[in-house]
């Protein structure tokens, strides 16, 4: 994709110099406005993206294949998502259940599964520990994606059904 | 000197001929010379046995057995002990001469080596005719000495090789060293400095310089899902690609970042060259990147754009100022 118009400096006198640089000026003028309305097509689509997220009950988070975070895209531990990128992810599980997480990825990445399920336990920013259930899917092969990608709720209500609200 | 014959005509006393023959048995072996100890062993006990059999009262015609059986005993180690020493001398001016053939093959091709060598091999084959073993010896030690000289003066005609060899390896490394500092370490492409400094260059006569810059995509991306290492790769892959589309005179430089930038020659209008690169650029390509325990397909592209060359300044900034416009487009 060629990103910018750039004009040929070839010197031209007169009335068809003129003419030129209005057609280029027009043209420049079109290109503008198409690119005007593309960011205002995806400022809108990022909004509604945003929106749907936020209310969303699942999270989503992206890692490389050595299981570093690569973006939080919606998360729901309290954490900061920005302080999390670079994190690995195993890290924020409780000890016992970080053996889980290694071992999905080891069958992801020698391709035993494209997709797993894995439960396990990962302590909120207010000390409580919460049950998630997640999907870890290998998507390094879709080259718009290229990461594992990580779906997850939310079960800690029904892992012990006994806790109170506000426990919950 | 008397003769065992006549010592027997003279009718001498039977006891003084065999004290005599008994003398000379003992000369016999004792003057033996001990070339190879077992022989000589041997030898000396068939002598002995022979000395001890001549007992008093033995008869004229005993006597004489024993004598013949002495005197061809000694000629039989005589023989033995002459082929033994024809072997030896074999075997020695075979060793000199292989050692004369190592000497020769380490001199190489060294003139003055050769003829000297040549000449001590001369001398070999001339010991070759030698009999006497003292002179054999002496005129093997004068070739040793020769030998000697020899290697000490290709010694010392290698260590100046080595001293000059060594610094012309210290002056290669130290032009190594230079060059390698110039080129960026990720592609092997000469920097932003070369390009700002090429730019200046004269250009040929009826072609115009354009300045192509490109971008390549998602190498933000790459670093953070798969490590510099892997973005570097990638960069190196983007570069060789267009060093092997552009014309062999076309020069490649690597800016900043995921950014490279090809200063061409072209007699057409900047159309004509965009529509080429276009070409170029709308190749699709794919680098096969080894993780630990898999492969990944990384799509590679870039985005890019194209002037013509009028001034360096302000060629620097649409260079900037394209690269700044690519930046915000990244996302991880």
């Amino acid at each position: 994709m060629e990103a910018s118009l750039i004009t040929n400096p070839v010197s031209i006198s007169g009335d068809e110099a003129i003419e030129k640089l209005t057609a280029q000026v027009s043209a420049l003028e079109e290109a503008n406005a198409n690119l005007q309305l593309l960011d205002e097509v995806m400022r809108r689509n990022n909004a509604m993206f945003e929106a749907i997220l936020t209310n969303s009950w699942q999270g989503i988070t992206l890692t490389s294949p050595d299981r570093r975070i690569l973006k939080v895209v919606h998360g729901l531990t309290g954490h900061n998502a920005p302080e999390l990128q670079g994190v690995l992810i195993e890290s924020l599980a409780v000890p016992e259940d970080r053996e889980i997480i290694l071992d999905a990825y080891r069958k992801l990445l020698r391709r035993v599964c494209a997709k797993i399920a894995i439960e396990l336990r990962v302590p909120r920013v207010d000390g409580t520990i919460a049950w998630f259930s997640a999907t870890v899917t290998d998507m390094l092969d879709n080259p718009n994606v290229q990461c594992i990608v990580w779906n997850y709720t939310d079960i800690t209500r029904e892992k012990d059904p006994g806790l109170s609200p506000v426990s919950y | 000197m008397v003769s065992i014959k006549e010592y027997l005509n003279r009718g001498d006393s039977q006891a003084a001929l065999l004290d005599f023959l008994s003398y000379l048995i003992e000369k016999m072996g004792s003057s033996a010379v001990a070339v190879d100890q077992l022989e000589y062993a041997a030898f000396v006990a068939d002598i002995d046995r022979i000395r001890e059999s001549l007992t008093p009262g033995l008869g004229y015609d005993a006597a004489m057995v024993l004598a013949g059986a002495a005197t061809q005993a000694l000629e039989t180690y005589n023989g033995s002990v002459t082929r033994l020493v024809h072997k030896q001398g074999r075997e020695m001016q075979s060793i000199i001469k292989m050692m004369a053939e190592t000497v020769v093959y380490v001199g190489g091709e060294n003139t003055r080596s050769v003829r000297r060598l040549q000449e001590i091999g001369d001398e070999f084959e001339r010991a070759g005719a030698i009999t006497d073993l003292q002179a054999l010896k002496g005129h093997l030690s004068e070739c040793l000495r020769g030998f000697r000289e020899e290697a000490l003066r290709q010694k010392e005609q290698a260590d100046i090789l080595i001293a000059g060899l060594r610094k012309q390896i210290e002056s290669a490394s130290a032009l190594a060293a230079e060059t390698q500092e110039a080129l960026d370490p990720a592609t092997g492409l000469p920097g932003k400095e070369a390009c700002l400094k090429t730019m200046q260059d004269p250009v040929a006569i009826g072609k115009r310089r354009y300045v192509v810059t490109m971008s390549v995509n998602r190498i933000q991306s790459i670093n953070a899902r798969f490590g510099h290492r892997a973005g570097d790769r990638i960069l190196r892959f983007y570069g060789n690609f267009i060093t092997h589309q552009l014309n062999p005179a076309d020069k490649i430089f690597r800016w900043t970042g995921p950014a490279m930038v090809a200063l061409i020659e072209r007699s057409e209008t900047l159309d004509r060259v965009r529509d080429q690169i276009r070409r170029i650029m709308e190749m699709r390509l794919d680098e096969n990147l080894e993780l630990e325990e898999r492969a990944v397909l990384i799509p590679v592209s870039a985005a890019w754009s194209v002037f013509q060359l009028i001034a360096v300044t302000t060629a620097e900034r649409q260079i900037q100022a394209f690269i700044a416009s690519q930046g915000n487009r990244e996302f991880v």
